[in-house]
């Protein structure tokens, strides 16, 4: 059976040339139910090694979840194209060698879909290799370098970098080939970084990744509150997501480096939450942007908007998918954010207060980071949803039939249930989380997951999603009562108000675009915060002309005292020998 | 086998949640109506009455609305029941009501956060210059100052090893709560600061946000704003001073019904007095209208602070 998943999968990656273009789609769907036959079942004897080719076909406990999204990710999509087959075969490997050769064979295939920028597929490869090269001997110097490799190639695989634009020439709108690069990316770094060494990796290293991943987690959302388009502020918010899935990885690794398997268990909990609720909403969300792309054209901030009014049901799928990308109570990346901040004021830490402000440091920077997230997912809302339509194109929009809607809805659907009986979710994975977090034999019974509740790793308290819910319903509920005892006061509909301005003239049917909320508002908003704007700007532009003229001065200087060596030359060797000589005779004395 | 007490003190406690979201309810608009016209006392201009709001608040329920967009006709209604639910997470004068399991500082906070992010959208909706500018403006301060929270609930766990409200404030009664009573007067100041929209430009602002809105939906906008400010004053009234909560006994399921009427009447004070702690704020402190960024800052600052008064004390002792 195991075998015969990843020869569907396999066969996926080539059908494209030869089969109809529903198989793809059954493709997938075998082996979505393969493998959520093997993840429902109990796990069986382990005892037994298999041997030769079969040992290495096997997919284990922690392949699995992320077989299971990407599987999911292709029915949904229904895309034919070799990167989710490639990124499905990659992760269901055990051997570290397999799984090298898939990672590098994806890298170039990212690139080609402009998931990765073209810089990192070479620096990608060579950090595979090394980690790769570094993981087949044993030693403890190897374990020491390990993680600067892994963290390359994690993320190169997740398309996460330092460079601040967004533009074209960087990246391409987000598809589900960024959603299968971050899986991989994130299934490589675990397995790179916990599972496959022989020992554990420091805790220092541990405290690296978070830091590394909050600053990439900055970077992405920048990149999200800059770019001009619908895709790359989706890219953008991927990419501030994966920064905090490697900083899930970073606590991890300290849990197991400093032997307390529930925070490993916690975090690790936290990132199948990631993967599974955050991650189907952004499934949701890119197969509903590209509904909207067929009915509306350009999904450019400054082209379209006003699609509340012309197609609610996608903007409202769309709005809904944001929600449960963005932190706040009832959606998925709530419950994410709070095992988050949970784990972290699990982590051990140093005494007094030295010892806590790298903590308060990083728990600063992730509450930045959900709020970024919430910005850039109203700058996209206000724009694309909100707001009037801004050229003829996106003003003839129109809802897609009922039927290509259902795919999203599913995704959302799927992301809803993972999120607020998190219990099944964990259950189907609970066999990855005891691995990561070192139990092995008779499991405890704190290890079992909750159908309902999420627990916090150091017994901070208990969030119950579907509480949260019902309370919100009930309120809800309460104020549609009230509204209704009321009776109702007819509200009559009118245009928006100008506002004084005159009618829009004929050669601008859609209103001076100058006088509406457009995406730089937003991003203009922050810059206060960055300690205002010109006066930075001018204060670089002082440092960057001493620095230049500094240099000037500093290359006259240079080329002065080289034409005077060169005029003096033989003098100098003269003088240097007798220096010489006199050194020597002092040393002797 | 539920017994018949557990079921009656089920039942009470349910009729006191009721009680205590109508007290909230009910006193959500003299709050703000209580800082508006403290406001116009401290600085000489006309006086404004105190039930203000409420007058405002029913004479919108009575008109006929204006819609200018789809958006705008669901939004004020979520607004108001994210801003319902939030309010009935904080206690404000009894503890251990049902539901309270689920009152954790991070969700308070970001159903808060929620419930003045609905309106920022309905606000964005019409397409308008002026309303869409207001509410840019609002969206980015609101997302600068997501910071705050996580450095907040670190604040309450190191304190007390509790992140949920009623464990904490639980906590912080017990007569030594070990340096945790500074730490969390200091975590409402953050709080105070990070949360409710009091700033100096934020009236202007919340009046240009609404500008296309009418009857019903404008009144369920302005009593959600107006719950959830009262919903932080109470949250900081309590972390500041948990002394004035009724709580069950020991055994008990439900506190004893004689001391209610004191919470009541503590639960009233605290919140006066941090209106006019707030009044005395922005009459003498943050006059100028440009200070989002200094209300950052400070609140960074005082959550900061929260933790470090608890490893001072460690290590003087």
């Amino acid at each position: 059976m195991l075998v015969l998943v990843l020869s569907v999968l396999l066969l996926d990656g080539l059908m494209p040339r030869f089969a109809v273009p529903q198989a793809a789609r059954a493709g997938w769907g075998l082996a979505l139910v393969l493998a959520l036959a093997m993840a429902v079942l109990p796990p069986g004897p382990a005892t037994v090694p298999e041997a030769g080719a079969m040992a290495l076909l096997r997919v284990d406990a922690l392949s699995l979840p992320f077989v299971l999204i990407l599987s999911v990710a292709g029915l949904a999509s229904g895309e034919r194209t070799p990167v989710l087959a490639g990124a499905a075969l990659t992760v269901g490997t055990g051997n570290p060698l397999l799984f090298a050769i898939g990672a590098a064979a994806l890298l170039p295939l990212l690139r080609s879909r402009g998931a990765v920028p073209r810089a990192v597929v070479g620096w990608g490869s060579v950090g595979v290799a090394v980690a790769t090269a570094l993981l087949a001997g044993s030693g403890g110097w190897r374990l020491i370098v390990l993680p600067v490799p892994a963290l390359v190639a994690a993320a190169a695989l997740m398309g996460l970098s330092l460079r601040p634009l967004s533009g074209a020439r960087h990246g391409a709108p987000v598809g589900v080939a960024h959603l299968a690069g971050m899986v991989a990316g994130l299934c490589l770094a675990v397995r790179m970084l916990v599972d496959w060494p022989g020992g554990a990796v420091g805790a220092f290293w541990g405290g690296a990744l978070v830091a590394v991943g909050l600053m990439l987690a900055l970077v992405a959302c920048g990149r999200a509150l800059g770019a001009r388009d619908a895709g790359r502020v989706m890219a953008g918010m991927l990419g501030g997501w994966g920064g905090l899935a490697l900083l899930l990885v970073g606590l991890v690794v300290t849990g197991r480096a400093d032997d307390l398997p529930l925070l490993a268990l916690g975090a690790f909990r936290a990132l199948m939450l990631l993967m599974g609720g955050v991650g189907l909403a952004f499934l949701a969300a890119i197969l509903t942007l590209a509904r909207i792309a067929e009915a509306a054209g350009s999904l450019g901030l400054m082209r379209a908007g006003g699609l509340a009014a012309l197609m609610p049901r996608t903007s409202g799928m769309l709005a809904l998918a944001l929600a449960g990308v963005c932190a706040l109570p009832p959606s998925g990346g709530f419950a994410v954010a709070w095992l988050l901040v949970q784990s972290l004021l699990a982590l051990p830490r140093a005494e007094g207060l030295a010892g806590a402000m790298p903590l308060l440091a990083s728990l600063a920077g992730v509450g930045l980071v959900c709020g970024l997230l919430i910005l850039a997912a109203v700058r996209l809302l206000s724009c694309l949803v909100l707001g009037r339509p801004r050229t003829p194109r996106a003003a003839g929009a129109t809802d897609p039939a009922t039927g290509r809607l259902a795919a999203p809805a599913a995704c959302l659907g799927g992301s809803a249930v993972m999120v607020l009986v998190p219990g099944i979710w964990l259950w189907l994975t609970r066999g990855a989380g005891w691995d990561i977090a070192g139990l092995r034999g008779t499991i405890p019974s704190g290890a079992r997951p909750d159908w309902l509740a999420l627990a916090a790793p150091g017994g901070g308290g208990v969030l119950y999603p579907i509480g949260i819910v019902a309370l919100l319903g009930l309120a809800g509920a309460g104020v549609l009562a009230l509204s209704r005892l009321a009776g109702t006061v007819a509200s009559r509909p009118v245009a928006a108000w100008t506002e004084g301005a005159p009618p829009s003239p004929p050669w601008m049917p859609f209103g001076e675009p100058a006088a509406q909320a457009g995406p730089a508002q937003f991003a203009g908003a922050l810059a206060w915060g960055l300690g205002g704007g010109v006066p930075l700007r001018r204060l670089a532009w002082r440092m960057a002309r001493r620095v230049r003229n500094a240099g000037r001065r500093m290359l006259a200087v240079t080329e002065g005292g080289v034409a005077w060596a060169s005029r003096h030359a033989m003098g100098l060797v003269l003088l240097w020998l007798a220096v010489a000589a006199l050194v020597r005779m002092w040393g002797h004395s | 086998m539920v017994s018949w007490a557990m079921m009656s003190a089920g039942i009470v406690g349910c009729v006191l949640l009721a009680v205590h979201l109508v007290l909230m309810v009910a006193c959500a608009p003299l709050a703000r109506g209580l800082l508006a016209a403290g406001m116009a006392w401290a600085g000489g201009a006309e006086r404004v009455p105190v039930l203000t709001r409420w007058r405002l608040i029913r004479s919108c329920a009575r008109r006929h609305g204006v819609r200018a967009a789809g958006v705008a006709e669901i939004a004020p209604a979520m607004a108001l029941a994210t801003a319902l639910a939030a309010c009935a997470l904080v206690p404000s004068f009894v503890l251990g009501l049902p539901g309270g399991g689920l009152s954790d500082l991070l969700t308070v906070s970001g159903l808060l956060v929620l419930a003045r992010l609905l309106p920022l959208l309905a606000a964005l909706a019409p397409g308008g210059a002026r309303a869409g500018l207001a509410s840019a403006g609002g969206v980015g301060a609101l997302a600068a100052m997501q910071a705050v929270f996580p450095l907040a609930v670190a604040a309450a766990v190191m304190a007390t090893g509790h992140g949920g409200i009623d464990a904490l404030l639980g906590r912080l009664r017990d007569p030594d709560p070990g340096g945790g009573r500074v730490s969390a007067m200091l975590l409402a100041v953050a709080l105070l600061l990070a949360g409710p929209d009091i700033g100096p430009g934020d009236e202007a602002r919340a009046a240009d946000m609404m500008v296309d809105l009418g009857g019903r939906g404008r009144a369920a906008m302005e009593l959600a704003r107006d719950l959830g400010l009262i919903a932080w004053v109470t949250l900081a009234g309590d972390l500041a001073w948990p002394g004035g909560l009724a709580m069950p006994e020991a055994g008990a399921q439900l506190p004893a019904a004689a001391s209610l009427p004191g919470a009541v009447v503590a639960w009233l004070a605290r919140t006066g007095g941090i209106c006019a702690g707030i009044v005395a704020a922005r009459v003498v402190v943050m006059g100028s209208a440009r200070a989002v960024r200094g209300r950052l800052v400070l609140a960074l600052l005082f959550a900061a602070l929260a933790v470090v008064v608890l490893f001072a004390d460690q290590e003087v002792a």
